[in-house]
């Protein structure tokens, strides 16, 4: 399967499109020797994963393009099995320790051990460390990244570690300190539009550039999901024309349905049905807190300033319940519900000042 | 090896022979290959002596080392005041390289500190007896020293397990435990030790220090660049040494470090963008702060660092009333815990930015 | 000297002619200890080498003291001096041995008692001692009064007639005995499953059915893994029924040894040791009763499973197993036994209701008059037989215990709890004279000074349903205000919020129902919303359900804060029901509805497998779940590149239809219902190993896949992977009317 996100990812630093300063350091800190831990981070869809993969080329050339999904198991302390599934070359290892829960310590901890300490035995690279890259580093628990900052230093010699994470706020002052941060930020909406071009003019296709910048806006910063609307339209209909629709994933258009229903009428029997259509995006597995926002997104449109801090406000205390709680829908449906409540009164008031 | 200034205002020492082979540079192939030694390990002080700049402790450990008793100690501190480097130091001096494996214990967070970890390596460890005078003769402390790094994120259950064995074994025995914050110890622990608080370093001293490294490193570095450095760092010589140390990477060994790559290190969000998001909060328009909110997400910046820096503006700013501060200053505290928390950027950060507009434009 | 707890019968030929025959003990043998019946007369004549008599069996060394101490201390006198036993009260005794379980189990407990006396006697020469005559009626009296046989096992149904089970029943294991013993099948034994709450007479009724029938019955009962003492040991190498099987010291599992039983029952049969029971002459079949499952077999199932599907293979004789089911939601008989075994096995199954409440007092009033004509008791008022009845929930045997508890005499103390509940009993006789189950929660109602209500001695712990409990909260009433005194109106700037007291306490009825907190509150979240009538006040309730939730997420804090979140989502809801504020407010409009269980745990598991799933089917790309569930599946859809691997391509097809109509209604909600057995919710936060298939049925969607084409297309029916997210098909159930609930 190759949709064009994957094909035209570039795999060298001298083939990135944008924020080429910032490449030009990290081939200045491949060329120094003196490689430190990285910590990677921002939003999603900014090109975090491709320029790790290009460091890493520059590191070691283009044996690290050779993958190999591994799996690995462990023992914890109190004798549970774990597996987690990790991909690698023969000189760096990839894996997200978020997969196993709350063992991530021992995941952590063992993992990195054992990659340590096997030294490389091929020296033509000249470089005496492996690497290994760990994604999704803000959702470690703090156990974890304890035992991950003391890993790093004991074994700086033999491994060098790249972290990739979306935010740094999770992330321990400790282990920041240790590492070199790279800022990726998302491209701006221009470069998206060139980017897009690029791409179209590698598969043969023209491409409008109302179009391209219409893809660009709805992408929001992401270049991922401009490449992935992109190959829709396609898909959708070409030639391409200036005013055609850009289209969304389905769980998006029945998001947007859910929020149309809230707007429509606010009673506890529409929650319920509010309630089902939720329940059915989180179990295809649309994370909850995505659910929320795109909520708030839809219902936005639909106020008007003073009601749009007050929605904001509740949908950031919900949210936030939603990540310290267990039960997801609980605390969405309070949310709902309180939208419904602010919004039936602003209606209501509306009302009563037109008499 | 070099060492802390004796305190502020005095010259830096002489700089002591390096034993040789160079620390941080081995054999291969009949070519010194560099090896990369953090500076931060590389410039740690090595004596009691080199951190001159905290005089309780010193004054205390040298007591030590000239022969009477050692407390249990307990170091606490903001990170990066050189805790772990004085009690290391203290240590190194005490028993010598030799019989330094056997009588010091060192326990760190990402060890294994659960309840039967300290039943059973530290109980044992600390049961063993110690001998008042070292193989060759020398006289030497007759106790053992177990070293409790970031004693705060210990359970407190396993703290309380910990007391036990302190107070049994406090003949053969002393512990030093390191923490940020002391409050997070446990009561009947903080009582049976000595306290001592590391405080934050002086901007001279580190200065002083940092231009020190940047010489012995062959690091070109521009004034504007260490005081940005500096004030980055508040007081935190780990963090500024590890950023210089960054930066330098970064430039590579021609260029020079200035400001603008600390800045893009650190993370720092620059000021004109918090000055942007100020300007729209005046204007008291939803859709402007989003924009902006939204743009100031894009670029990536961390949510608290945001929130960090947006404070001291607003401290400092005199168009806004005490009221109002109070306000806004509460809003903060909310969604930094919230941040901390794991709640989404985008939300937190709207929240306290239409709070401050809200603020600004409607409260008087 | 070594004691068996059976003891040998044997007539005292020695004894000189005109002397009668009584029933003694005697100590002079080692191991076969010798019950004498004699006459009394004759016994107090330098008997002393005789050991006391039959009627010290009544007398307990030990007894409290008892304010009926009339007779005691002359008892003690009495105990050195070999007894007399009138020829009436032998027969009588051995007349309420009608069970062969009494026959065995009283003396054990009095063989222990004369081994004590045994010593003392040794102390004390019998013709020191003076010898306290007293009236026959006396003595009698002095006896019951002290008997420590329970009447449970004194009143132990004989007939067929006597038994409180329902007579349909009753028929059902007649004829399943009767058909499986007649018929010899060499192979496929028949295997029965008899089901039931605990005291509602299975095991009587078996007895009395084989007796009857003219049937064995080789029973098991489970070994005493520690081989202590030497009592213990010796008490295990009695044990007859176990005689026939397995060697005591060797230390077998339980496991081993109860197949190793099975099958030798079967073969073999069991020892000719019972000599008066009449059924050993003409035996026409036996059968197995295994009423104590080994206690391994409760942790592992399948074990038993194996043991039996083997037995049927080969064993021959009919098997019968009683299984005790506790009123509480996992039951037993389901753990054990899950319908797909007990298909597999064959197993017949009978389930015996709890019994009825008339049925019970017809039982009690028996048991009264015939105590109260032995001129021992008054009876008790039919008042307190019904009190009795109703709070037994079904179980003769506790029901039985309590009415001798109550009737005892020298539980004078204890009078006043009779009284407290006759005077409840009056205060409800309006309420009808449908005698039912359930809570003892009825009677406080409007009851001011009901503080004993739960304190009546032998009642059951009576456990709620889910059903009851969520049904009490949801329907809730409140009291008036002005009976129960000490309720304050709250001030002025808070008067929205001031409600008349509840007439119950919601965290009581939720314990009640042995539930987790949270677990309750997810069926309370799923059903509160029909019951509110404004936005306003969902939101508030939803708030609260909000705040539930988080108390009880940190697995640390969790412990303490249960008890909590329950009052939280409770009483939040309870509270911002706004209208039901006073006592007087009733529901309109709204009628009975039904209760669904929670669809969380359903679909989170649901997600966890699609999740698991996609990161196995696209592992090669290293995404993220997130990015690859949100962006990339869905894309995959739209984009149709050329997949590979059918898994994949059947995934992003499941994963990615939603229901096209907006109004659709809710699907897949399971209706809660009254018996409905729920788990303890499973661990959703263990990771699904990777190795866990795809929880959809690729055949199916695999014909879907000349669609992939049209899937932009507006469908109007709904796609297959609505069939995968329903949890299960709406049942029907029968209308359950709650009587209590009803306005």
């Amino acid at each position: 399967m190759s949709l064009w996100v994957d094909k035209y990812r570039p795999t060298t630093l001298a083939k990135l499109d944008y924020h080429k300063d910032q490449a030009a350091h990290l081939k200045k800190l491949v060329q120094g020797g003196d490689f430190p831990h990285l910590l990677v981070y921002g939003p999603s869809g900014a090109g975090k994963k491709t320029r790790v993969m290009c460091t890493l080329r520059e590191l070691y050339g283009s044996g690290v393009e050779k993958l190999r999904i591994e799996h690995n198991n462990f023992t914890t302390p109190s004798n549970k099995k774990l597996e987690i599934v990790s991909i690698s070359s023969n000189y760096h290892i990839e894996v997200n320790p978020s997969d196993v829960g709350i063992q991530d310590r021992v995941v952590i901890q063992e993992l990195i051990k054992n990659v340590a300490q096997v030294n490389q035995l091929d020296s033509s690279t000249q470089k005496d460390f492996k690497v290994v890259v760990l994604t999704e580093v803000d959702r470690l628990s703090r156990d974890a990244q304890h035992a991950l900052r003391r890993t790093m230093e004991k074994y700086m010699s033999t491994c060098r570690l790249i972290l990739v994470c979306n935010s740094t706020s999770k992330v321990i002052p400790a282990i920041r300190s240790r590492c070199l941060g790279v800022r990726v930020a998302a491209p701006s909406a221009d470069e998206i539009v060139q980017m897009l071009q690029t791409v179209c003019k590698k598969e043969g296709l023209n491409l409008p550039s109302e179009l391209a910048r219409r893809i660009a806006d709805k992408s929001q910063g992401n270049l991922r999901r401009a490449l992935l609307m992109c190959e829709a339209c396609k898909v959708q209909q070409y030639p391409f024309s200036a005013d055609q629709d850009v289209s969304e994933p389905d769980w998006e258009v029945f998001l947007r349905d859910t929020a149309s229903m809230i707007v429509q009428e606010q009673s506890p029997r529409r929650l319920l049905e509010v309630r089902g259509r939720l329940y059915e995006l989180l179990s295809h597995c649309i994370p909850a807190d995505v659910i929320m926002k795109g909520l708030l997104q839809e219902l936005l449109q639909n106020c008007d300033g003073e009601l749009k801090t007050e929605v904001v406000q509740s949908a950031a205390h919900f949210e936030h319940r939603l990540q310290s709680g267990q039960k997801a829908i609980y605390h969405i449906e309070a949310f709902v519900a309180r939208f419904m409540a602010i919004y039936k009164r602003f209606l209501e008031e509306g009302i009563a000042d037109l008499f | 090896m070099q060492a802390f200034l004796k305190g502020p205002g005095g010259a830096p020492p002489a700089k002591k022979p390096a034993p040789a082979p160079a620390p941080g540079t081995s054999k291969k192939d009949g070519k010194p290959v560099k090896k990369h030694i953090p500076w931060v390990e590389k410039y740690r002080p090595r004596t009691v002596d080199d951190v001159a700049h905290q005089d309780e402790v010193v004054a205390v450990l040298r007591k030590t080392l000239e022969g009477s008793d050692l407390p249990n100690l307990l170091f606490y501190g903001p990170p990066g005041t050189g805790k772990t480097s004085t009690i290391l130091a203290a240590a190194r001096a005490l028993y010598g390289h030799d019989l330094y494996k056997d009588r010091v214990l060192e326990l760190n967070a990402s060890d294994e500190r659960g309840i039967s970890v300290v039943r059973e390596k530290v109980k044992k460890f600390s049961q063993l007896t110690a001998s008042a005078t070292r193989p060759d003769g020398k006289p030497c402390p007759p106790y053992k020293i177990i070293i409790l790094d970031e004693a705060d994120s210990m359970t407190s259950p396993a703290q309380a397990a910990l007391r036990r064995t302190m107070e049994k074994e406090t003949k053969t025995t002393r512990f030093c435990l390191i923490c940020n914050y002391v409050t997070r110890i446990i009561e009947p622990i903080t009582s049976r030790c000595a306290k001592f608080r590391f405080k934050p370093l002086g901007v001279g001293v580190m200065s002083e220090r940092l231009k020190h490294i940047c010489q012995e490193e062959n690091v070109k570095i521009e004034e504007e660049a260490i005081q940005t450095l500096m004030q980055i760092s508040e007081g935190d010589m780990r963090k500024a040494v590890m950023f210089l140390q960054s930066a330098s990477r970064l430039c590579g060994q021609d260029g020079s470090v200035n400001s603008q790559i600390i800045r893009d290190i650190t993370g720092v969000v620059p000021e004109d963008l918090l000055d942007e998001v100020l300007k729209v909060c005046r204007s008291d328009s939803y859709e402007k702060l989003d924009a902006t909110v939204k743009k100031v997400i894009r670029e990536g910046y961390a949510g608290s660092q945001i929130l960090s820096q947006f404070h001291d503006k607003l401290v400092a700013m005199e168009e806004v009333s005490d009221k109002q501060k109070s306000v806004i200053c509460e809003k903060m505290a909310l969604v930094d815990k919230c941040l901390l928390d794991g709640a989404d950027e985008y939300l937190q950060l709207m929240a306290l930015f239409s709070t401050v507009m809200h603020q600004m434009c409607h409260a008087e | 000297m070594t004691f068996s707890p059976f003891p040998v019968f044997r007539i005292d030929l020695q004894a000189k002619p005109h002397e009668e025959i009584g029933l003694t003990m005697d100590d002079s043998d080692d191991d076969v200890s010798i019950v004498k019946v004699t006459q009394a007369k004759s016994q107090r004549k330098g008997a002393s080498w005789v050991t006391p008599s039959f009627d010290d069996f009544d007398f307990e060394p030990s007894l409290p003291s008892s304010k009926s101490s009339k007779g005691f201390s002359q008892s003690h006198s009495q105990y050195s001096q070999p007894k007399s036993q009138p020829k009436k009260t032998l027969q009588t005794k051995l007349s309420t041995f009608a069970s062969r379980d009494d026959f065995f189990n009283a003396p054990s407990s009095s063989a222990s008692l004369s081994r004590k006396r045994q010593r003392e006697q040794q102390q004390v020469p019998a013709h020191k001692l003076t010898s306290v005559v007293k009236s026959e009626a006396q003595r009698r009296k002095l006896k019951t009064a002290l008997s420590t046989d329970l009447w449970s096992d004194q009143y132990q149904p004989k007939k067929k007639e006597d038994l409180a089970v329902h007579k349909k029943k009753v028929e059902d294991i007649w004829s399943w005995l009767k058909e499986r013993t007649a018929r010899f099948t060499k192979h496929a034994a028949p295997i029965l499953l008899l089901t039931g709450p605990p005291g509602t007479g299975k095991t009587a009724t078996l007895k009395i059915l084989a007796s009857e029938l003219r049937l064995e019955i080789q029973e098991w009962s489970n070994p005493a893994t520690a081989a202590g003492d030497s009592d213990f040991k010796a008490m295990e190498q009695a044990d007859w029924s176990e005689r026939s099987s397995v060697d005591v010291y060797s230390s077998q599992s339980q496991s081993s040894q109860f197949s190793n039983f099975l099958l030798r029952a079967n073969k073999y049969q069991a020892l000719q040791l019972d000599l008066t029971a009449s059924s050993t002459n003409s035996s026409q079949g036996k059968f197995i009763l295994v009423e104590d499952i080994p206690n391994s077999f409760y942790r592992n199932p399948e074990e038993l499973h194996n043991i039996l599907k083997k037995y049927r293979r080969c064993g021959h004789c009919p098997l019968v197993l009683v299984v005790s089911d506790t009123s509480t939601n996992s039951s037993n008989a389901q753990r054990l036994f899950p319908p797909d075994v007990q298909v597999d096995l064959r197993l017949e199954s009978i389930n015996v209701n709890p019994v009825a409440p008339t049925m019970m007092v017809k039982v009690l009033n028996k048991i009264a008059s015939q105590e109260a004509a032995q001129g021992r008791f008054a009876a008790p008022s039919a008042r307190v037989v019904e009190s009795i009845a109703m709070s037994s929930a079904g179980d003769v045997r506790s029901a039985i215990n309590a009415l001798q508890f109550a009737c005892r005499q020298d539980t004078v103390d204890l009078n006043q709890l009779r009284t407290i509940q006759k005077r409840l009993k009056k205060e409800s006789s309006g309420s009808g004279r449908r005698l039912k189950y359930g809570s003892l929660a009825k009677q406080d109602s409007g009851a001011s000074n009901s503080t004993q209500h739960e304190v009546v001695i032998g009642a059951k712990d009576t456990t709620c349903f889910l059903f009851h409990a969520l049904g009490k909260i949801l329907y809730f009433k409140r009291g008036d205000p002005a009976e129960s005194g000490g309720h304050q109106k709250l001030p002025a700037h808070l008067s929205r919020h001031d409600r008349d007291p509840l007439l119950f306490t919601p965290e009581e009825i939720v314990e009640k129902t042995h539930l987790s907190g949270e677990y309750f509150n997810t069926f309370l979240h799923q059903n509160y919303v029909d019951f509110l009538s404004s936005v306003e006040d969902v939101e508030r309730a939803a708030e609260y359900l909000s705040d539930a939730d988080l108390l009880s997420a940190q697995y640390t804090s969790r412990g303490q804060l249960q008890d909590y979140t329950v009052s939280v989502a409770t009483r939040g809801f309870i509270h911002s029901d706004s209208s039901i504020c006073r006592h007087t407010d009733s529901r309109k409009g709204h009628g009975w509805r039904p209760l669904h269980k929670s669809q969380w745990f359903a679909t989170q598991k649901q997600s966890q497998q699609s999740k698991a799933a996609a990161m196995r089917l696209f592992r090669g790309y290293h995404w993220v779940p997130e990015t690859l569930l949100t962006e990339i599946v869905p894309y995959i859809n739209l984009t149709n590149p050329t997949l590979h691997d059918p898994g994949q391509i059947s995934f992003v097809q499941n994963v990615c239809q939603f229901s096209r109509s907006s109004y659709a209604l809710r699907p897949g909600l399971e209706k809660l219902d009254e018996k409905s057995a729920v788990d303890d919710e499973d661990d959703t936060d263990e990771i699904p190993t990777a190795s866990m298939n795809p929880a959809f049925n690729a055949s199916q969607s695999l014909a879907r896949k000349d669609n992939a084409g049209d899937n932009d297309d507006n469908n109007d029916d709904l796609p297959s992977s609505q069939t995968q997210i329903k949890t299960a098909p709406v049942e029907e159930e029968e209308e359950f009317f709650i009587e209590e609930f009803d306005d």
